[in-house]
């Protein structure tokens, strides 16, 4: 009976004994020590691994080849397809890689993979890629579809309605003129629409530090500017409307809209639009930096 | 002696009720963390102009760890021309300060500040010495057997972007988990206790806790309160109370997560739990009556008092056990009689001792561990010596609130290889 009875108390205690004589789950929670947040991660990753593989294929035939089976990761060999100046074509299985200093498509070009441009590409018909490295400028001209992330070194202008990733990078500048959807946009300057009015902030009424509000708030201007020396945060929705300059950063824990005039950032400097929930912009609105949210992006143009 | 039964059954039904409420806290938390909306911090923020900021490091005898820090601030990705790293040594008898003299002349930016002679030991007593030459207005502290990850300052400073925030705290990680049997049911402890706790407290706007160490607060605050009380041993305890009390919030920020080395030995966990308790009645004590005189709403009041009773609990129990055998032996253990209560005892040792544990099991779910949370069965046992410990920290603040008398700041012992 007491062998029984001790058997029963110890039976929970069995498996967390034998855990403990084999410690098989003993390590530390993973912490990744050179975490840093940068907007370029996925693009600067993708750059490396894409480096360190054509590092180990000679040159001089790498010019010459049509296509190559390189090892990316550890998994098995990816595919790179090379094209010149002009590219298209489905190639679901493929990585595309683009040669030409200025390349364009000349047909609808699909691909699960990703498509890498040596210098600047213009799309003009609809492209659908898993993420886009782009070393030179990015044009779209006709619908894209990018289901990871977009990496542009130089500028990109969109002008056809698009689905722009969850991470869309650029180190100069973003134009977008067709609605699109987002997760995270980067770029010194961001301009929705063309239009935007460039003095538009004579004689302001300004309102200095920072706005805080645990309620839903709603920013409109009618015959004066306003100019926002600090961040504006709120619990909940947050709207914005006219010519309205904001120097802070836009944060709330609900959506964000900003509509017709808006400006965020400055020149120079990197500010933030955050919607947890969601993001949307409007025709000619600017901002110096990052929008993000984790939710829907939306731009309406 | 009618009066005395009539008295200990009341303090038994006391106690049930008690317990009920910290079940229920528990599995609220847990419930909230697994099916409610998580807030999250403001890290999402990227922001050029980042602001001035002084990171304090206390140290006593920190020769086997000091490097580590340093070395790990020295790395942060945050701008230099912003950033002052003041390594705060508290008359240290080892190598400490030849280690951080050795920085210091290696980077401008890491500025000493050597605590010798007469002047009053402790962490309370050094961070305001050194909160007088500080320049940023954002202080963050690290004790010194923390490794922040390259980004992590601007993870944290980014939060004061919100006016109304007046300290941020980071996540724990300890670096030593699988060391032995009591480092590993700590990393279960400390999963628990912030993956799922602190996290739900701050889902729910109720009161996440300042830590003292991975976070961060704002140094005018703190001055006009007068700076740290050095006569409590909870320093950041006291600065969660005294922030909410006075109309500011503290953010948790889950994502910034930093690793720590965790007691490898029993005895100095035992002289940490009871430190820590220690400090934390004190500020039971003294900030009870200023919490329910506050403007907070009532749910931040009650999380605010159960969390500031959380030590003082196990010395509670304790006596509920000393309560419950005088009323054996005197022959008077039925308090409520009845089917309903029976099934009430019946729900409660099947379901509700186990809710801490819940708590802890969901964390490791969420940390993606599997095979540790074979480990929970055996976490009993850590309960009983924390609530053993915990209870001597409670006598230990009663003592000198009563007495007036210093409390002495126990350091704890470091395991690492220097």
């Amino acid at each position: 009976m007491i062998f029984i009875f001790l058997l029963l108390i110890l039976i929970p205690f069995i498996p967390a004994l034998v855990e403990l004589a084999v410690k098989k789950d003993k390590d530390p929670l993973i912490i990744k020590q050179d975490y840093s947040k940068d907007p370029a991660f996925f693009g600067k990753s993708f750059s490396k691994i894409l480096e360190e593989a054509i590092s180990k294929v000679d040159i001089e035939l790498l010019d010459s080849l049509k296509s190559i089976d390189i090892p990316l990761s550890s998994d098995k060999p990816e595919k790179l397809i090379f094209f010149t100046n002009e590219v298209g074509g489905k190639h679901p299985r493929s990585i595309v890689f683009v040669r030409g200093q200025e390349s364009k498509t000349v047909e609808p070009l699909t691909t699960n993979k990703e498509v890498i441009a040596y210098g600047s590409l213009r799309i003009e018909h609809s492209t659908f890629a898993r993420s886009m490295l782009i070393f030179g400028n990015l044009e779209v001209k006709a619908p894209l579809e990018v289901a990871r992330w977009i990496h542009v070194e130089g500028e990109a202008t969109i002008k056809a309605p698009s689905i722009l990733g969850i991470n869309f990078y650029s180190s100069e500048k973003i134009t977008i003129d067709a609605s699109c959807t987002f997760t995270r946009i980067y770029a010194k300057e961001i301009n929705i629409g063309w239009g935007i009015k460039k003095s538009s902030f004579n004689n302001p009424a300004r309102i200095e530090g920072n706005i805080k509000s645990k309620e839903a708030m709603s920013i409109k201007t009618a015959d004066r500017s306003l100019i926002i020396e600090g961040n504006i945060i709120s619990e909940k929705d947050i709207i914005i409307e006219g010519d309205v300059w904001v120097k802070g950063n836009i944060f709330s824990h609900e959506g964000v809209v900003i509509i017709k005039g808006v400006v965020v950032g400055m020149e120079g400097a990197i500010k933030s639009v955050v919607g947890k929930k969601s993001v949307i912009m409007e025709g000619n609105t600017k901002i110096y930096g990052y929008v993000h949210t984790d939710g829907e992006g939306i731009i309406k143009v | 002696m009618a009066l005395l039964i009539i008295f200990l059954k009341t303090y038994i039904m006391l106690l049930v009720f008690i317990i009920t409420a910290y079940i229920f806290r528990h599995y609220l938390f847990t419930y909230n963390r697994a099916f409610g909306e998580q807030k999250v911090s403001y890290h999402d923020i990227l922001d050029s102009e980042m602001t001035y900021v002084s990171a304090l490091i206390p140290m006593h005898n920190e020769e086997k760890v000091a490097k580590y820090i340093l070395s790990a601030l020295v790395d942060q990705d945050y701008p230099k021309d912003k950033l002052e790293i003041i390594p705060m040594n508290d008359h240290s008898t080892d190598k400490t300060k030849e280690i951080v003299e050795d920085f210091a002349k290696k980077y401008p930016f890491i500025k000493p500040l050597h605590r010798l002679g007469d002047e009053p030991r402790g962490k309370p007593a050094a961070l305001n010495d050194a909160l007088k030459i500080a320049k940023g207005e954002i202080i963050v502290v690290y004790d010194a057997d923390y490794i922040p990850p390259k980004g992590q300052l601007r993870e944290l400073v980014v939060n004061f972007s919100d006016p109304d925030v007046g300290a941020v705290m980071g996540r724990v990680v300890p670096i030593n988990a699988g060391k032995n049997l009591l480092t590993r049911l700590l990393d279960l402890e400390r999963a628990g206790g912030y993956q799922v706790d602190q996290q739900a407290r701050y889902n729910l706007d109720l009161i996440p806790q300042y830590g003292g160490t991975v976070g961060a607060f704002r140094k005018s605050l703190v001055l006009e309160f007068g700076g740290f009380d050095t006569s409590i041993l909870a320093e950041d305890t006291e600065l969660t109370f005294r922030l909410f009390v006075n109309g500011y919030k503290v953010v948790y920020a889950n994502k910034a997560e930093c690793y720590e080395e965790a007691p490898e030995d029993w005895r100095v966990r035992a002289r940490q739990i009871r430190r820590w308790s220690h400090g934390h009645n004190q500020v039971l004590f003294k900030y009870l009556v200023p919490l329910w005189r506050s403007n907070l709403s009532f749910l931040q009041k009650l999380d605010g008092t159960l969390l500031l009773f959380i030590y003082a609990v196990p010395f509670l129990l304790l006596l509920g056990i000393v309560d419950s055998l005088i009323l054996f032996f005197l022959g008077e253990m039925e308090i409520l009689s009845g089917f309903w209560i029976l099934l009430g005892v019946v729900a409660y040792n099947t379901f509700g001792n186990f809710a801490p544990f819940f708590q802890i099991g969901f964390a490791v779910f969420l940390d993606g561990g599997v095979e540790r949370l074979r480990l929970l069965p055996i976490f009993y046992f850590i309960f009983l010596f924390n609530a053993w410990y915990t209870s001597l920290g409670f006598i230990d603040a009663v003592r000198t609130t009563i007495t007036k008398k210093q409390a002495v700041w126990h350091k704890t012992e470091r395991f690492r290889s220097a």
